[in-house]
């Protein structure tokens, strides 16, 4: 089971740190296929964030296909994610452009203000954006 | 049962005499809050927060407009609300058990016994203790006990937090929006500071000068709004949009809009946060108020008053 | 069953709902009305049984000895006790209605814990009509134990000096007069502690009224009630006195003369130093004498039962209204 640890203060959406705990967890193999996810209940006594955040990120992961609600029985997860686990090819580039950029005198933050940067460029069309959506039932997914 | 959990319309209510000049804690306050929402309502100390909450629980008579809860007058609905006022009243000559006890004889039919015990149980609060004799903390803790066991359609909380560690808080709130969950209660909580009450809501009233500044859903009010920062000149950028606070950064501009449009080449826009959104509009008491439409009033007034002498 | 094992029995297992809760919240006003009793009926026995074992002496030459805790005698003490007990009688509704006024109601109010109770299921009204009920009950049962205790005390003594029907004290002490006054006593609490909203005042307000109304309609009771009147012939005004009978309460006597006018009682006797000559240009033709019967004693009982009643039902309603305004 997982447990999501929220950052009151990364200016993350809350939704959006739930979603990237679980594809994290499915990356890093912590949740496979079959498995269940925690209730929205459970999550919410756990972490005091609103429930309706909750049943947002879950319907996020529903519509990329990684989990599926059974009704009645909870949300559970479809498919595994397998990219760019630790030993990949990607993994060894990115790492030997790292000790490049320390190497051209780059500091931490530089390098994740780079990288950052890069990243919003190379996803710009990809950013979530899942407003709306109010005729939903807090009770289904408990 | 009504996807409306409160519904205020033209709401006033003065306190004194009618010759005290200026006694209204709320004035032509106007919203619809939603079924099943956690609403935080905020603003600063005297805006009315408590005021407003003291109505929707049935204890004060409006001075003029109408207010009703779950679709009917409060006075009607007593049994489905719950309501913990600012400084946790509960009677200090009782021992925790008998207060949980009171809790099953004023609401019989409708008293989870068992979900009052444990949220008591897991304070580590011993049953047989006297309320006076209880920290400021673990008293909200049994009033929080008192409400939730009441098993309510609208848990109405005034300030719910203020006297608990942080521990406890954040315990307390996940078990309050777990129940929440579950049954699909609707939680109103003020509060004069958003703090950890950010994450735990999904709606929000911010009352100012005794009426409804910004009223809706969260995500709904963020939308509307848009942090933008730029060089250009500032009548140009800005004038189609309605401009809510502006400030000089260096040599530019950084102002909170709600865009009426497109904004205007050369500005970066940014979504703000909640918290931007707030003090920018903290800082400026005469910008104009918004309600998203799923915030607006719906009722005429003729349908309130049917339900209010229904 | 002794009252306390009432007591127990009755807040642990047969009170529901809001009358359960106003019984425990003020446990500890009923456990005190409880001692009261307990302690005016032992001291009612005590004078009684002293009374009895330890004798009047009756053997001794001009001054008796003090016999019993510096009075003349143990019936004496009995005597004087009943006296006072029945002036104190007349000072329950002053406790009565400060109790029901102060940590009854207006405590609630001022301490905020009136929006705990009037937020439950149960309603306002409810939460109202429970505090009367049990204070009126509780009230009727300890008058009633009180009145018991002097009524036993007072067999003694009864019908002489201060101690007739129509003394002040004694005639409410018979019973319903009383419980009367001080069901009147707690409507004025409930709706003072609504009103003032305060402990300390309210209590003040609230007894202040109710001993007010008990002191004020006893000085004027038999005044106000129709008297008889027995009139005679002659100026023999002594014979009506006489004639109206130990049992009853003389309201006023004199004399009539012959248009019809009335003359007090000492009329002659300023002018004659005698009671029966009296002189002839006062024309009397006869004497008068106006008083209560002792049937009266039930008639005013019983008006002044349903008066203060009325009252209290005025009162009661009263306060559910500004209870009404006061919440919605």
């Amino acid at each position: 089971m997982v447990e999501y640890r929220i950052d009151r203060r990364s200016g993350v959406a809350t939704y959006l740190q739930i979603v990237q705990q679980t594809k994290q967890a499915l990356r890093l193999g912590l949740l496979e296929p079959g498995d269940q996810l925690p209730t929205a209940r459970e999550v919410v006594e756990a972490t005091a964030i609103n429930p309706n955040t909750v049943l947002k990120a879950y319907r996020e992961l529903e519509r990329e296909g990684l989990v599926e609600a059974r009704r009645g029985l909870g949300t559970f997860v479809r498919r595994a994610l397998g990219a760019a686990a630790a030993g990949s090819p990607l993994r060894s580039e990115l790492a030997a452009w790292a000790a490049r950029a320390r190497a051209s005198g780059l500091d931490r933050d530089d390098v994740a203000a780079l990288f950052a940067s890069v990243l919003d460029e190379q996803f710009a069309d990809s950013t979530d954006n899942t407003e709306g959506d109010e005729a939903m039932n807090k009770g289904d997914n408990a | 049962m009504t996807d409306t959990a409160i519904e205020a319309a033209a709401l006033g209510k003065r306190f004194g005499g009618p010759s005290r000049r200026g006694g209204w804690a709320l004035r032509d306050c106007g919203f619809r809050l939603p079924a099943g929402r956690i609403c935080a309502v905020v603003g600063p100390n005297g805006a009315g927060k408590s005021t407003l909450l003291a109505h929707a629980a049935g204890l004060l008579e409006p001075t003029e407009g109408t207010l009703t809860v779950l679709g009917s007058h409060p006075s009607a609905a007593r049994e489905r609300i719950a309501y913990v006022a600012q400084d946790k009243p509960l009677y200090p000559q009782l021992t925790v058990t008998e207060t949980l006890r009171l809790g099953h004889e004023l609401n019989p039919g409708r008293w989870d016994a068992a979900l009052a015990e444990r949220i008591v149980t897991d304070g580590h609060l011993d049953p047989a203790a006297r309320i006076r004799d209880l920290s400021g903390g673990q008293r909200t803790r049994v009033a929080l006990a008192l409400v939730l066991g009441k098993r309510p359609e609208l848990l109405l909380l005034d300030e719910p937090m203020a006297d608990l560690d942080p521990l406890a808080r954040h315990q307390l709130m996940g078990t309050l929006l777990a129940e929440a969950a579950e049954h699909g209660t609707t939680v109103v909580m003020s509060s004069h500071i958003l703090g950890e009450l950010a994450h735990a809501c999904d709606f929000l009233l911010l009352v100012g000068d005794g009426r409804i500044r910004l009223g809706g859903a969260i995500d709904d009010l963020v939308a509307a709004h848009r942090l933008i920062t730029g060089r250009g000149p500032l009548t140009d950028a800005l004038a189609p949009h309605t401009v809510i606070e502006s400030r000089a950064t260096g040599r530019g501009l950084t102002a909170l809009i709600r865009p009426a449009g497109p904004i205007a080449p050369g500005w970066e826009a940014a979504e703000p946060s909640l918290e931007d959104i707030l003090l920018a509009h903290l800082r400026s008491p005469d910008a104009p108020a918004l309600l998203t439409p799923g915030a607006t009033a719906r009722s005429s007034a003729s349908d309130m008053s049917a339900a209010v002498t229904a | 069953m002794s009252a306390s094992a009432t007591l127990r029995r009755s807040s642990g297992g047969r009170l529901r709902g809001p009358y359960w809760t106003t019984v425990r919240l003020h446990r500890a006003i009923l456990w005190g009305a409880l001692g009261l009793v307990i302690a005016a009926a032992v001291v009612a026995v005590a004078l009684r049984v002293s009374a009895v074992v330890i004798p009047e002496q009756t053997d001794c030459v001009g001054a008796c000895t003090d016999t019993f805790l510096g009075f003349d005698s143990a019936r004496a003490f009995l005597g004087i006790t009943a006296d006072y007990a029945a002036t104190a009688l007349l000072f329950l509704p002053f406790l009565v209605g400060a109790v029901v006024a102060g940590p009854v109601i207006a405590r609630e109010l001022e301490s905020g814990t009136h929006r705990l109770a009037w937020t439950q299921s149960a309603s306002p009204a409810r939460w109202l009509a429970a505090k009367l009920t049990v204070a009126a009950v509780a009230t009727t049962a300890l008058v009633l134990a009180l009145v018991g205790s002097y009524q036993f005390l007072r067999a003694p003594v009864a019908g002489t000096y201060n101690q007739r029907w129509v003394d002040r004290g004694v005639f409410e002490a018979y019973g319903p007069v009383l419980i009367a006054y001080c069901l009147l006593a707690v409507a004025i609490g409930a709706l003072a502690g609504l009103v003032v909203r305060r402990t300390l005042p309210a209590m003040a307000i609230a007894g202040v009224v109710s001993l007010s109304m008990i002191l004020a309609v006893g000085s004027v009771r038999w005044d106000v009630f129709p008297v008889r009147t027995i009139t005679g012939s002659g100026t023999g005004r002594m014979d009506g006195t006489m004639a109206i009978g130990r049992d009853s309460f003389l309201m006023q006597s004199g004399y009539v003369t012959a248009s019809g006018d009335r003359l007090p009682y000492n009329a002659c006797w300023q002018r004659t130093r005698d009671f029966d000559s009296c002189p002839a240009d006062l024309n009397i033709t006869g004497w008068y004498v106006d008083f209560h019967p002792h049937t009266h004693f039930w008639w005013v009982t019983f008006a002044e039962t349903a008066i203060m009643l009325a009252l209290a039902a005025a009162a009661a309603w009263a306060a559910f209204r500004l209870l009404r305004r006061r919440t919605v």
